[in-house]
């Protein structure tokens, strides 16, 4: 028991770091197929203590509870991902993680976190289907909803969903805020929202969004290693070439519109996820 | 013993109703209502003690009690006739003799004798009658003590003249009554006369403001419900030719086989018209123009949740039948279509509909797969469902009368023009979509059910992921906060505060006690109609935890409020052109101009007109699917 402990202590302070270093090496990459130098790797810290030491100003009194909520239930989802648990409920722990934040963005009376907000809910109608999808494709192989009965499995769950494995990767680029799908937050396209679901938090807030989302990265990197659970560097083989292939589908395609993004990952996403489904189904 | 509990659930509700028929003000009637109520929750612990007992009542005071029940029925069925025809409404009239003629054929020309039948039951309360009795009796007596107060007011913004406030709480007790007897009703014939009975009752309640379109809206109900009795009464006589009984426990023993299909099928397809699945789902849309506790009352928490009673009362039989397949295709159907239609709604109580019709589907969905496992689901999320939406309508009803409006364009910001009404109703929402609440661990349950039935399986996760967009752009507009000073629209009234409260602190005891709800209440009536109970590993979900972190987050709440003025306000970012007081900007011609948000409807995709005939056109392909499995 003690171990758990020491270990998910241990978990919470490691993953923020390594994903606060591949974002930076994200950004680094990025930068270089743009023709630029591009920030040194560890931008993403000094930026995050930047952030820290600044004033805290706020529209509304109530946001900090929104980006505590949004922190606290990622990390959870990490925790409860980390003791094997199931698949479903740290899906939907993530969501309330999400819809957390979306709150945080709506409550403020600014047309640009409004419409950022409302558009992270499209984006979230978009990517969670394929993710119960993909819950029911691993419980059809490996009889259990838990990623334990994932552990227990003897073959990379790549073999038997593969296209389940692809429609991921095309939600992952929504979850990672990439082009095609960078609606909410408008990373690159200042002019149309500010800063979207963004605008409003400044400061030591910002700072813990951006925390979050280095957890997040970590629970992403987590999922593509489900697919291929029985080889450690072999899955971290395959999260990697999955990073770099957002990061070089972010800088080839420019941002379309929540409908194109809606359409698609319905269509696409769990069109793949149910021809895998029913094929394991049949056999 | 049992005989007393079971006179006593149907005529006492009836009886405080006469009561207040007689009353002419809302002091008395506030303290009977009261009074009264905590005497149905007193009950409601009576009948938990006493669970489970039958009853082979079939005589009161030496009268045959079926010869009472058939007599009633055809009172109850003229009345309705002569509505229709005063009224001018065909259909109605025609529906109506459509079960008069068949009823008095099988009363006095096959004349069923089944009380005879060794070990017959008229009445069994078994654990899921229970758990139907408690959402009657606590839900039921919470919702009649807010609609004291609400009623008044409600006469008062109509500039009623003649209150009829006496006719109003007359007919909702004696709604509770028979619905008391629907639950409770091992006889068929008996269940179907109070099945009328709710009809009845539900027309009266929605034509109650008595203005043109609320009684259109009625006769819609009373038409659709119709069907459903007319469905009702060819099931009850096909199944007496078939396999000669009409007693519930007994069509169970039957076991599942060929020759019942039918009469499952024409059940089934009472309980949708009841439940107000697609294509049947207009009526309830139609029933929002009812007052507000009616639509909390039998339009979410309790009339609706007869159909799905009735479904689950028979999902022994479904397990890995072709009709118990259609019925959860029908069921995942309505759950997926009415949470894409509630997006593009901005009518706060339609939305509400829209999102009961959602639900229901689910419970149907998941009663007609009828494993273990997702009959589990389905109870758990009857009970959990029944509370949440009864919070939320009466939180809506509270601030329609609050803001003037029920539009959810108008309640932007409402957190702080009624802070009580507009957390509990943000509670309420959280309750309906989120983990660690009820709700969302039903809808776990339900997609581990469905996992082997790939096309209820894909209805359920799209309806999944559609209700968190309602849901949470309503959220984010109620909860938004601006540093300008409103004026707060609220009354703490006794009779508001309460039942809401009581409401919400139920909505957080059941969904923490899940696990031990399911062990006591539920896992001993799967057992009993299973042979073995679903292995279901909530325990390892972590809910505790999550429970206790949004304690401490909540617990933070206030202390934000509080620090409120040692923080640094400022104005939303509007480029620069922000004018100083309120939330304003500088627009052509330097006019200030307030800043106004609307929500997303995304109509292109969940415009209501342009799905509404799609999808009714599915719903019937489905409901001939599932006549053509079973004929």
């Amino acid at each position: 028991m003690n171990m758990i402990i020491l270990q998910i202590i241990g978990l919470i302070i490691i993953a923020p770091i390594i994903g606060g270093i591949i974002t930076g090496i994200d950004r680094k990459i990025t930068a270089r197929m743009q023709g630029r130098v591009g920030p040194p790797v560890a931008q993403p810290f000094y930026d995050f203590f930047k952030l820290l030491d600044k004033e805290i100003i706020v529209a509304n009194p109530m946001q900090f509870v929104y980006v505590l909520g949004y922190l606290v239930f990622n990390v959870f989802s990490l925790i409860l991902f980390f003791l094997k648990s199931d698949l479903l409920i740290i899906i939907f722990v993530m969501a309330l993680a999400s819809v957390s934040l979306i709150l945080g963005a709506m409550s403020v009376k600014s047309p640009y976190s409004r419409i950022g907000g409302q558009r992270e809910l499209i984006q979230m109608l978009s990517y969670e289907p394929v993710l119960i999808l993909f819950a029911a494709a691993v419980f059809e192989i490996t009889n259990s909803f838990n990623i334990q009965g994932i552990m227990n499995y003897d073959q990379p769950l790549l073999y038997s969903i593969p296209l389940v494995f692809l429609a991921f990767l095309y939600i992952l680029t929504i979850k990672l805020r990439k082009s095609p799908f960078d609606f909410s937050a408008s990373h690159h396209a200042h002019q149309e929202l500010v800063r979207g679901m963004f605008t409003e938090f400044s400061g030591p807030q910002l700072a813990i969004i951006e925390l979050t989302h280095w957890y997040e990265i970590i629970l992403l990197a987590g999922f593509i290693m489900l697919f291929f659970a029985t080889n450690i560097y072999a899955a971290i083989g395959i999260v990697l070439l999955s990073f770099f292939l957002e990061i070089l589908v972010d800088n080839i395609s420019a941002r379309l519109n929540w409908q194109w993004m809606f359409k698609s990952s319905w269509l696409i996403g769990i069109g793949l996820c149910l021809i895998n489904i029913l094929w394991i189904y049949f056999k | 013993m049992a005989d007393i509990i079971i006179v006593f659930s149907i005529i006492f509700p009836v009886f405080i109703g006469l009561v207040l028929l007689m009353l002419r003000n809302t002091l008395s009637r506030g303290i009977i209502i009261t009074l009264s109520s905590l005497l149905f929750i007193a009950f409601s612990v009576v009948i938990l003690l006493a669970t489970p007992f039958t009853s082979s009542l079939t005589s009161i005071g030496g009268i045959n009690l079926s010869t009472i029940i058939t007599f009633s029925d055809l009172i109850l069925l003229s009345f309705l006739l002569y509505i229709s025809i005063r009224y001018k409404k065909v259909l109605s009239a025609v529906l109506v003799v459509l079960q008069v003629i068949p009823l008095l054929y099988f009363e006095f020309i096959v004349k069923p004798h089944i009380e005879g039948n060794p070990g017959y039951s008229s009445f069994i309360n078994d654990n899921l009658s229970l758990t139907m009795m408690f959402l009657i009796l606590i839900i039921g007596s919470l919702i009649a003590v807010f609609a004291v107060k609400y009623m008044d007011e409600f006469e008062h913004h109509n500039n009623i003249k003649k209150s009829r406030q006496p006719f109003f709480f007359f007919v909702i007790f004696l709604f509770l009554g028979s619905m008391a007897g629907l639950v409770l009703s091992n006889n068929l014939l008996y269940m179907y006369f109070f099945w009328e009975m709710t009809t009845l009752c539900s027309f009266l309640l929605i034509s109650f403001s008595k203005t043109e379109e609320a009684i259109n809206n009625a006769f819609r109900a009373l038409w659709m419900n119709l069907i459903g009795g007319v469905a009702f009464i060819f099931a009850i006589i096909l199944f007496y030719s078939r396999i000669n009984t009409f007693a519930v426990d007994e069509i169970l023993a039957y076991g599942n086989s060929e020759i019942i299909a039918l009469p499952l099928a024409l059940l089934a397809i009472a309980a949708m018209t009841k439940a107000a699945q697609f294509p049947f789902q207009s009526w309830l849309l139609g029933a929002m123009v009812a007052p507000t506790p009616v639509s909390a009352l039998l339009h979410s928490s309790t009339m609706v949740k007869a159909g799905v009673y009735l479904l689950v009362r028979f999902s022994p039989l479904f397990m890995n039948t072709n009709i118990g397949y259609a019925i959860a295709v029908l069921g995942g159907f309505t759950f997926f279509a009415a949470s894409a239609l509630a997006i593009g709604q901005s009518n706060a109580k339609r939305v509400l509909a829209y999102s009961t019709v959602a639900n229901l589907g689910l419970i149907v969905a998941t009663a007609g797969i009828g494993t273990p496992l997702a009959v589990t689901a389905a109870i758990l999320l009857i009970i959990f469902h029944a509370i949440s939406k009864a919070l939320l309508f009466l939180c809506v009803g509270t601030i329609e009368h609050g803001i003037g409006s029920r539009d959810i364009e108008d309640m932007d910001g409402l957190v702080s023009k009624m802070p009580l009404v507009g957390s509990l109703t943000a509670v309420g929402m959280f309750s309906m979509l989120l983990p660690p609440f009820g709700v969302i661990i039903t809808k776990l349950l339900g997609i581990e059910a469905a996992v082997h039935t790939p096309v209820v399986l894909l209805f359920i996760v799209l309806g999944s992921a559609l209700t968190v967009v309602f849901w949470v752009k309503w959220m984010g507009k109620i909860l938004t906060m601006t540093n300008i000073k409103e004026k707060r629209l609220e009354n703490y009234s006794l009779y508001t505060v309460i039942p809401l409260g009581l409401l919400t602190l139920g909505i957080i005891a059941v969904s923490v006690t899940i696990i031990q709800i399911n062990n006591s209440l539920i896992s001993p009536y799967i057992l009993s109609n299973w042979g073995y109970i679903a292995d279901i590993n909530i325990g390892s979900m972590m809910l505790i935890p999550i429970f206790i972190t949004i304690l401490v987050i909540s617990l933070l709440i206030p202390i934000f409020l509080l620090r409120a003025n040692r923080l640094t306000i400022k104005n939303p970012y509007l480029c620069g052109e922000n004018n100083c007081d309120g939330i304003q900007f500088k627009s052509v011609s330097d006019v200030s101009s307030e800043v106004s948000l609307g929500n997303y409807y995304l109509e292109q995709f969940f415009d209501e007109s342009k799905l509404t005939t799609t999808i009714n056109i599915f719903a019937l392909a489905f409901i001939f699917f599932m006549f053509g499995v079973v004929v």
